[in-house]
């Protein structure tokens, strides 16, 4: 995540309204009243949006931000053997409140070091689902609860992006957070979630529905031209209209309607934004998905939006023994096309506005 | 198996008369999955259901079986042979054997939010059917009919062309076509608020529209009218 500036209070606020887990259930109802955002937004009326990449496999964050100090490398070494980074070549980090120890950044992500020199990157270590803090020592005596099927991808999949990590919560932390603030979006059929990678449990909520968008945009119904085209479009309207007992016919027709509905919003707002100077990576369908959420909170105001939660996967990283040639490419990727999604927030001046969290369903152990 | 093949939310008793056969195919022996299919599809359960739970038996249809089952019915062919589709994962969210990983295409838990939620019903073919593929899907099959009838003048030897013979034959009758078309597509489940709006349409449609010999362009509104709306889009 993004680090706070102390200018920015409420910006604070967010990140701990939006941080999933046991820690802010308590600040979920304090929240519950929705005319204290109300209120909070009259007074500091500006954008804010989240963005969640995740990055889908469970990478092994350890081979990303690495220990480079002496007894620290050597555990680290012990560890990863074969598949270990070399120590001369990780990119040192200088963090403003030094532990001790000494830390660099994998070699093919230059831009996540820079970003964190500058400040405009934090990184929180020893984050993951919980069901109550544990210790090494509770969790190899069985002492405390830990969330079920540990290990399973799908499941930690699933509970890290439920509000609670007890296999059981249904609500993704991200559509709580929707649920609560679609009230300061203006009158709009555009949900504040919107996913650019499919359906994700992040994004459901109560109230709120997550929002289909692909990398190109909103696709349009093709056809429906020449002679025969408007009187096909008028049936085709009609029967989209028709009452449907049946539930599943009736959600696959609600789902019809939206997608013209908001491709009919859509189309014309994204294709009258001006490109932007910040180019993302070629031949990178992540870059293109981080693009195009760009150029959505470009158009913001066009569409009424005062808040936003956009999500966007990236997967591969299960990478097991291919790890030593597959994670730099996965690393590169993630690294170049963050970069380029921060320049392009300063280019529209939405830096401060905008944060973007980097998760993963679980690690991988230190063995 | 029962979710693929029949019905999204089977009943407990459904699963556990499936799940006696396979332990014990009625000859003693364990994981006969040809009698578990028979079981499946000769369950009461299976043939009565939409009888039985009309607004809530049945599955939605993948796309890749919709368009199957699309060429099937009209017995389509393309001059190679072959039945080419390089990309579909790109218009339907789904190829064959492509599943992005061991957990297929949609999780078997999907719920999708609203009523069906609600219903404590889940709905896994949902989890595909997003607001863009809902849309590539629709356009991928308006190629699949309106742009693949004989005739058609852009036909190239990889045009998977829809054989409509018996259709064409009842194209000067709205009713018989509709109700044909209702059989091959909709197991004769069709609404009558769907089978009238159909039939208008027909019949305000000139049997030589779109520069189409003998009602060509009836048939092909409306198979493309069915497959592409909310009826279309489930089986029970």
């Amino acid at each position: 995540m993004t680090r706070h500036r102390r200018t920015a209070p409420s910006r604070r606020d967010f990140l701990r309204w939006s941080a999933g887990g046991a820690a802010s259930a308590g600040a979920f109802g304090a929240l519950s009243s929705a005319n204290l955002l109300h209120a909070a937004a009259q007074a500091t009326p500006t954008y804010r949006a989240l963005v969640v990449v995740y990055l889908a496999g469970g990478n092994d964050s350890h081979n990303l931000v690495v220990p480079t100090s002496t007894t620290e490398y050597a555990e680290y070494l012990d560890s990863r053997q074969n598949i270990a980074i070399a120590q001369n070549e990780l990119l040192p980090i200088n963090p403003t409140t030094p532990d001790g120890k000494t830390y660099g950044i994998h070699p093919a992500a230059p831009e996540i070091r820079s970003l964190f020199e500058d400040g405009k990157l934090a990184i929180l270590a020893n984050v993951g689902n919980l069901i109550a803090p544990v210790s090494k020592a509770e969790y190899d005596a069985d002492s405390k609860p830990v969330p079920p099927r540990l290990f399973s991808h799908n499941d930690q999949t699933q509970q890290s992006m439920r509000v609670a990590a007890d296999g059981a919560a249904t609500l993704g932390w991200a559509g709580a957070f929707s649920d609560r603030v679609v009230g300061l979006n203006g009158v709009t059929p555009l949900s504040p979630s919107v996913t650019l990678s499919g359906s994700t449990a992040i994004l459901a909520g109560q109230t709120t529905q997550q929002y289909h968008l692909g990398s190109n945009g909103s696709v349009s119904l093709s056809g429906f031209n020449g002679n025969t085209g408007a009187a096909q479009r008028a049936t085709f309207d009609l029967l989209r209209a028709q009452s449907q007992p049946h539930l599943l016919q009736q959600q696959y027709q609600r789902m019809r309607n939206e997608s013209i509905e908001l491709d009919d919003l859509l189309s014309g707002v994204l294709d009258a934004a001006p490109a932007l100077t910040t180019t993302f990576p070629d031949e990178s369908s992540f870059a293109d998905r981080m693009a195009m959420v760009a150029k959505m909170i470009q158009v913001r105001s066009s569409l009424g939006m005062e808040r936003q939660v956009f999500y966007v996967k990236k997967g591969g990283f299960d990478t097991h023994a291919g790890q030593l040639t597959e994670q730099p490419e996965l690393f590169a990727d993630v690294s170049a096309t963050l970069a380029a999604f921060q320049a392009a927030m300063e280019e529209m001046n939405t830096a401060n506005e905008v944060t973007v969290a980097v998760i993963s369903e679980f690690g991988r152990t230190l063995s | 198996m029962i979710q693929r093949l029949v019905t999204s939310n089977p009943s407990p008793a459904y699963v556990g008369r499936v799940s006696a056969v396979f332990a014990d195919d009625g000859e003693g022996v364990r994981g006969n999955l040809a009698a578990v299919a028979r079981a499946i599809l000769m369950d009461d359960e299976a043939r009565d259901g939409h009888e039985v739970a009309p607004n809530t038996f049945g599955k939605v249809r993948e796309p890749l079986i919709r368009l199957a089952g699309l060429w099937r019915a009209f017995d389509a062919r393309a001059a190679t042979g072959k039945f080419r589709y390089r990309n579909p994962e790109r218009d339907f969210g789904q190829a064959a054997l492509r599943s992005p990983s061991v957990f297929n295409f949609f999780y078997p838990s999907y719920e999708a939010p609203g009523a069906l939620a609600n219903a404590g019903l889940v709905a896994p073919e949902l989890q595909i059917t997003t607001h863009t593929y809902i849309t590539t899907t629709a356009n991928e099959f308006r190629e699949r009919i309106l742009l693949s009838y004989p005739g058609y003048g852009g036909t190239n030897e990889h045009t998977v062309t829809l054989r409509l013979t018996e259709e064409l034959e009842l194209a000067e009758d709205p009713g018989a076509l509709v109700d044909h078309l209702d059989l091959l597509l909709l197991g004769g489940q069709m609404s009558s608020e769907m089978r009238s709006a159909l039939v208008s349409h027909l019949e305000g449609t000139d049997m030589d529209a779109g520069g189409k010999a003998d009602g060509m362009q009836r048939v092909l509104d409306a198979i493309y009218l069915i497959v592409t709306s909310p009826e279309g889009s489930i089986q029970r």
